[in-house]
């Protein structure tokens, strides 16, 4: 067969970039943050792409964007965060009701805000599960943990998260 | 009898097997805390995944387009249509008075809405 499962840098970057943009910011709730893992992401995205063996392409890519992510941290650990930004740039192109849209703003900061307060275990489960999209198996593979761990850290993590909305 | 504890957001999350799944709906229908516990991760679940999808800044993805035109492009296109539209049908009955100020601009009007000038240019096969 033909068919080459190895997927072009452009290719991951157009597909992957967005969702890899919504992972930092939504553990991070800093665009800047997110935007410098995004181009992280990427770079080593570029250097891996040429040792790719065919695999989970999703755990592989998730394995990197973690490992960034933590690299990231560990990095900035001096430097201050901002806890939540006032930018909502990103909320959507579509015009609404002004009132729905301050709502779903408002809404969006609580969520975001109950969101950082997780443990970070937790909180990186919850967001590769209903922010990335990423299936229990999938997650275990780009963590490193069994998949009865992924589906408990899921389940504490959304319980915690309950706990603080209400 | 034991609770369903995390099989739960299993259960949300389409993880269970057939099995899984039957053995939850029997528990469910009897264990009335098992239930609250869903309800609650349930809610967590939606609220998560009800948040807004961000765009990346502008630049930062290479090869990431726009997928559709933003409404004050759209706005933009449909009053310039309107405005040619507009001066080629709207005018009507001739009118004898001549304003200098849209004069050239209803000419460009004609010009371009004009099947036989565009076929001299080329415009058209």
């Amino acid at each position: 067969m033909g068919e080459d499962p190895t997927p072009s840098w452009e290719e991951v970057a157009r597909h992957h970039g967005r969702k890899i943009y919504n992972f930092a910011y939504r553990l991070t709730g800093n665009p800047d943050d997110a935007r410098d893992l995004v181009q992280e992401v990427l770079l080593r995205v570029r250097r891996g792409l040429e040792s790719y063996t065919p695999q989970s392409f999703e755990g592989w890519l998730w394995r990197i964007t973690r490992n960034a992510f933590l690299d990231e941290v560990r990095r900035r650990k001096r430097r201050p965060s901002v806890p939540l930004p006032d930018d909502d740039r990103g909320v959507g192109e579509a015009s609404p009701a002004p009132e729905d849209v301050l709502a779903s703003i408002r809404l969006g900061e609580d969520v975001q805000r109950a969101l950082l307060e997780l443990p970070y275990d937790f909180r990186e489960a919850v967001v590769l599960c209903d922010i990335v999209g990423l299936a229990y198996e999938e997650i275990a593979e780009a963590v490193g943990i069994p998949v009865g761990t992924v589906r408990s850290r899921i389940h504490r993590g959304r319980a915690m998260l309950r706990k603080r909305l209400s | 009898m034991t609770h369903l504890g995390d099989l739960l957001s299993a259960l949300l999350d389409g993880e269970l097997d057939s099995a899984g799944r039957r053995n939850a709906a029997v528990h469910l229908k009897e264990c009335e805390p098992c239930r609250l516990e869903l309800a609650r991760v349930e809610s967590a679940r939606g609220a998560l995944r009800g948040l807004p999808v961000l765009e990346a800044p502008p630049g930062l993805i290479p090869g990431a387009r726009r997928r559709f035109l933003s409404p004050a492009w759209i706005s933009a296109i449909a009053a310039s249509v309107a405005l040619v539209v507009g001066l080629v049908i709207g005018p009507g009955a001739p009118d004898a008075t001549v304003q200098l100020d849209t004069l050239g601009d209803q000419h460009n009007a004609r010009v371009v809405g004009d099947p036989g000038i565009a076929t001299f240019r080329g415009d058209q096969p």
